[in-house]
């Protein structure tokens, strides 16, 4: 187990390294540099190298990245170009937003999809199954920044309520935390909902097809049970990883999510970061996303390996 | 340029006069740049002998904001201001508060509490209030302000950095002489009408002397203290005790004991959070969006006033064909302003010449001005002449945010569309857009000019040929001469009179395309009281705010 | 020949299929003859008519510039549908040849795209549109090519999944021991068969691709105005007015959402028609 773990760490890190590196020249293909942007309006500008230069943007691309990364092993992420304040410190901030909201969201997409896929699975071709699947695709096809703006608007209208607009960490005040979260959280999740309602669906079709359900049904047992013990945690396989592997596209829909619900989270970070051509603080976003998706894949297949002995580590 | 004694003459018989009226210790005259009155004392109400309300302390207020600064120092950009305003204070200020008129500037007296100026205009000696006090923050202490602190902050405000943006507003100033403990003495190579509202902005705010990153900290004399923040959330300010401007009450301000700024970057949001209580007030409201607001929810409390923000499409007069003015002119002619202003403030608007209508101390009425009478025919004329009869071809740049510059533009297009002109729209991003205002690389671009009670600032900064601010190649040496002459003129009736000749000859060159502003409106909560915004440089007048509740 | 019957019956059969190929038709019609069926040229500015309610004249309301809404929609469709038709055909065209390749050939290749894909898939992939719009510049050429990149490494991943599970079949196996050229398997024996697979791809992208642009252009990037899109009439001033004018965000957002919905439902039945595991059902 040790060694699975230990490989799958060590394979991690020239995937870090790629996405790191990709954003990094991106970035700096991209016309203007933050210099410009500090200037803001300003009409007339001298003499920038200096600026240029105590930013460390004359020197080459390898030479500023491989300063980055030499930075990153000892820990120090580097100062934003903007700000001129650490970046580790604003990426540590912003991350348990985005988690918090990126766990909710599919916790709520688990228990809208999950439910809907058993129905739909068990009563096959029937009304039940084509009614769920209209819906949770339907959830799927909204942009979740339209849902999430009409939502703002028509509760503040009909309900003089919104979600909280200042950030309050879940340990500070759970309940505050959560009347913040419920709604972004529910719109970002109605979105993935059908795609845990579709594998839980296909997943549960596949094992109900199977001989040692049929089995189960012949020795007398009734559906529910017959679903409860067999069924279901063999379809929970294929589901977990299904959101495991949406969970890169879930981060994406973070960025406009949290833009809307004034959501100081890594999304708007990022977001902000690439509009200020902030170098050093879009790397150390882009880094803080990578280990997230990692350690999400690598629990992912833990998980996976856990339900189904079968495949533990082969 | 009339002769000083005669005008102070005229400004100690104006205050006398009020001394009279008001029943309350007037302080010493001070020569104010406004016409519209002389400084009344801090603390006493102006004019009338109106009751004084009954005033509560204590509590908090929240109001929200679009978008966080990437630094506090006052001196450098332009993002800082709107966050550090209630932490400094300069050496005047413009008086605020709900017995002051909406759209009247007039400068009083704050870290300064007098000033002479010299016959010659050159000159300003300023006496320093006694006992002022900084914030009880390290490494600065609480210790006491003194002429020494404003001389840093000179240094600061004039230094040729790339990001002092607003050097302009002070350049004239070519010396700062400390001469005792509470007296400093600036010296400037010209005589400047601007000086004293320039003065009352945040960027002319005073520093303490300390080797702090002011980047970092802010540390001022101002009503509040900026206890804390958190990036891209909110910004919590809390009461400095020992502030030296007193209250309607006699006591010191502010009246609450502390603010939050919240960072809701969507405007729905930031409607929809005042809508569900959890805001306090917002003090910039377009008309249509407050309209809704307050019919949802009649309780609000709103203030109606103009905007002077004037956004703008900018012409650079280098580029062929724009170089030719009548091809200038003929764009003026195309456009409807009325509707361009409608469609900004979702239905009603004002037009606005080179100075906006809302200064309605400096502005010439639009209808006065040449080329703003929308005339499709004349247009078409002056593009035939120039040798443009089959058409011609502009594009413009912008920002995506804020949205105005697309209003303005799109419906720009549809109007020079009419008239045989092709505009294309490109959407840039910030950093691009800064880039090629840099490098004079473009044809029209949309931006909005700097809001500020002086009308310098609307003139001179943008057009004169050797301003920083001047971003589009103008140079018309006539327009040059008579900017030279209106800063110079400290006569108000005199600099009215230079002013108006400037819009006409600005209204011929059409270098800058104004179209208009819409109606804007704070919208408070009905416990907060004492709240009026004024258009005056980014400061927003919270220290006059208290709550019945 | 069978299997295909079956297929076919299937699909028609199911009432999400058929909901579904309804709504698409009517947005191809739409896309198509738009111009021609407007009430009002969707440029147009009426300064009298800025910002009114849905009426009989204007039936979905006119927005901030007094622009006639419906017309602004009906025209929209052809931009928005086009950039995700667009951006879509190219992400196919690369994605399925990279996974075809490196699926079938395996080695050295493989691992490189592999590696590349998963490096490419842990950067959201809003994030990476943002950044290669930033570098493209504006313009729906740009547009089109930034949405398909970040279409792409998806689709190599799940051609690449189909791919392998077809190789090693028998009739491959076959036809390698008869001596065929690896090019040659690819394109008359491989693709067919990952064929079923790249059809849904195709058609859960188009839905994707269109999800996209609305959020691009919600972020302010995306087809330049005034030429309307339904992406870019949800940003911008519209946003601005939202709260007063609400028509003028809504009508376009339930243009994306139908759109979407018809591609992705049209996805869906087609990826359970293609079910093996369903075969022998109604």
């Amino acid at each position: 187990m040790q060694r699975y773990l230990l490989r799958r760490l060590v394979l991690a890190i020239p995937v870090l390294v790629g996405v790191t590196l990709l954003a990094a020249g991106l970035i700096r293909l991209v016309p203007g540099d933050a210099v410009l942007v500090k200037l803001e309006e300003a009409g007339h500008v001298t003499d920038l190298s200096a600026a240029r230069h105590a930013l460390g943007l004359d020197r080459s691309f390898p030479e500023q990245y491989l300063t980055w990364v030499a930075g990153v092993l000892r820990g120090d992420l580097g100062l934003s170009f903007i700000t001129e304040r650490p970046v580790l410190p604003s990426v540590l901030r912003a991350l348990p937003v985005t988690v918090e909201l990126a766990v909710l969201a599919l916790v709520v997409a688990a228990f809208i999809g999950m439910p809907i896929g058993v129905i739909s699975a068990v009563r096959r071709d029937r009304w039940p199954d084509h009614l769920g699947r209209l819906v949770s695709v339907a959830g799927l096809s909204m942009p979740s920044f339209w849902i999430g703006t009409l939502v703002l608007l028509y509760f503040s209208l009909w309900f003089h309520w919104i979600p909280p607009i200042v950030y309050v960490p879940l340990l500070e005040d759970p309940l505050k935390n959560i009347q913040q979260f419920a709604v972004p959280a529910i719109a970002l999740g109605a979105h993935f909902s059908a795609v845990a309602m579709r594998m839980t669906r296909s997943a549960l079709l596949d094992v109900l097809g199977q001989d040692y359900v049929r089995t189960a049904y012949a020795k007398g047992l009734r559906e529910r049970a017959v679903l409860v013990r067999h069924a279901l945690k063999n379809a929970l396989i294929p589901v977990v990883t299904v959101l495991g592997v949406q969970f890169s596209h879930l981060l994406g829909g973070t960025v406009l999510i949290e833009t809307i619900f004034s959501m100081p989270g890594l999304g708007r970070l990022t977001l902000d970061a690439i509009v200020q051509r902030d170098y050093p603080q879009l790397q150390g976003d882009v880094l803080a996303v990578g280990v997230m998706v990692i350690a999400v894949t690598l629990a992912v297949d833990l998980t996976y390996g856990w339900l189904n002995p079968r495949i533990r580590h082969a | 340029m009339r002769s000083s004694p005669v005008k102070r003459g005229i400004a100690t018989l104006l205050a006398a006069l009020f001394a009279l009226a008001a029943c309350a210790p007037a302080q010493a005259p001070a020569a104010s740049g406004a016409p519209a009155g002389t400084a009344a004392a801090s603390g006493a109400p102006a004019g009338t002998a109106a009751p004084k309300p009954a005033v509560k302390r204590g509590g908090t207020a929240s109001i929200a904001f679009s978008v966080d600064p990437s630094h506090f120092d006052p001196h450098r950009g332009t993002t800082a201001q709107n966050f550090v305003s209630v932490v400094y204070d300069g050496l005047t200020q413009f008086k605020t508060g709900p017995d002051v008129p909406p759209g009247t500037h007039v400068i009083e007296p704050a870290l300064a509490e007098k000033w002479e100026i010299s016959p010659d205009g050159k000159t300003y000696t300023f006496s320093l209030r006694k006992g002022v006090k900084f914030h009880d923050v390290a490494p600065v202490g609480g210790r006491e302000l003194t002429s020494d602190d404003v001389a840093f902050s000179f240094d600061r405000i004039l230094a040729k950095d790339a990001e002092n943006i607003k050097r302009g507003l002070f350049d004239v100033v070519t010396k700062v002489d400390a001469v005792d403990k509470y007296t400093v003495k600036l010296t400037l190579s010209q005589p400047f009408a601007p000086l004293l509202a320039n003065l009352g902005t945040v960027f002319a705010s005073i520093l303490p002397r300390a080797s702090v990153d002011f980047k970092k900290v802010a540390i001022g004399t101002g009503p509040f203290v900026l206890k804390d923040f958190e990036p891209k959330s909110k910004y919590v300010y809390l009461k400095n005790p020992a502030y030296w401007q007193n209250g309607l009450d006699g006591k010191p301000l502010p009246y609450l004991d502390g603010w939050t700024q919240v960072i809701i970057p969507d405007e729905g949001a930031r409607t929809s959070a005042l809508r569900a209580g959890q805001l306090d007030f917002t003090d910039l409201l377009v008309d249509n969006l407050a309209k809704q607001l307050l019919q949802s929810n009649p309780a609000l409390v709103s203030e109606k006033f103009p905007g002077n923000f004037s956004v703008m499409a900018r012409i650079n007069v280098k580029e062929k064909p724009l170089d030719d003015v009548r091809v200038r002119q003929a764009i003026s002619l195309a456009l409807d302003r009325q509707a361009i202003a409608n469609a900004l403030g979702g239905g009603t608007g004002i037009v606005n010449g080179p100075i906006p209508t809302a200064l309605t101390d400096w502005a010439t009425p639009v209808g006065e001005l040449p080329n703003f009478k929308t005339d499709t025919a004349k247009a078409k004329q002056l593009l035939a002449e120039a040798g443009h009869a089959s058409g011609l071809k502009l594009t413009a740049i912008l920002q995506r945010s804020p949205q105005n510059r697309q209003i303005i533009l799109e419906a720009m297009q549809a109007q020079l569309k009419i008239v045989g002109i092709d505009l294309q729209l490109q959407f840039v991003e910030p950093a691009e857009l800064q880039k090629r205002r840099v490098d004079r690389n473009y044809q029209l671009m949309g931006d909005n000019l700097t809001p500020s009670a002086e009308p310098d600032t609307y003139t001179y900064i943008e057009y004169h040929s050797k301003s920083s601010g001047n971003v589009g190649n103008y140079n018309d040496p006539a327009l040059d001469q008579l900017l030279d002459k209106e800063r110079a003129t400290t006569d108000p009736a005199e600099r009215k009179k230079v002013l108006r000749d400037v819009q006409l000859r600005l209204a011929e060159d059409q270098f800058i395309l104004t179209t208009g502003d819409p109606y804007y409106h704070s919208v408070f909560q009905p416990y907060v009281k004492g709240f009026r915004f004024s258009f005056v440089n980014q400061r927003i007048a919270i220290k006059n705010v208290w709550l019945d509740k | 020949m069978r299997r295909g019957y079956g297929r076919a019956r299937r699909l028609a059969a199911s009432p999400l299929g058929t909901f579904a190929v309804v709504i698409l038709v009517a947005l191809a019609t739409v896309a198509a003859a738009g111009p021609l069926l407007v009430p009002y040229d969707p440029l147009v500015q009426d300064a009298l008519a800025q910002a009114k309610a849905p009426s009989a004249a204007h039936v979905l309301g006119t927005d901030y510039l007094g622009r006639d809404v419906l017309s602004r929609v009906l025209v929209g469709a052809r931009p928005s549908l086009g950039v995700g038709l667009a951006a879509v055909s190219i992400a196919i065209a690369l994605g399925s040849t990279l996974g075809l390749l490196s699926g079938f050939l395996r080695g050295a290749f493989d691992l490189l795209v592999q590696r590349a894909v998963e490096v490419a898939l842990t950067l959201p992939g809003l994030v990476l549109a943002l950044a290669l719009l930033a570098i493209f510049g504006s313009g729906t050429a740009s547009l089109v090519l930034a949405i398909a990149l970040v279409l792409t490494p998806g689709i190599t991943r799940v051609v690449r999944a189909a791919a392998l599970a077809v190789g090693t079949e028998d009739y491959i196996e076959a036809a390698r021991a008869v001596g065929a050229r690896d090019r040659r398997i690819v394109f008359r024996h491989v693709l067919p068969n990952a064929a079923a697979t790249i059809v849904v791809l195709a058609s859960l992208s188009l839905g994707n691709a269109i999800l996209f642009e609305a959020a691009l252009s919600f972020l302010g990037l995306g087809i330049q105005p005034p030429e309307p899109s339904w992406g870019n009439m949800l940003s911008g001033p519209a946003r601005q007015y939202f709260e007063v004018a609400p028509w003028m965000a809504i009508f376009p957002g339930i243009a994306v959402s139908l759109a979407v919905l018809g591609f992705n439902l049209l996805g869906d039945t087609l990826r359970d028609a293609f079910d093996p595991r369903l075969a022998g059902t109604t």
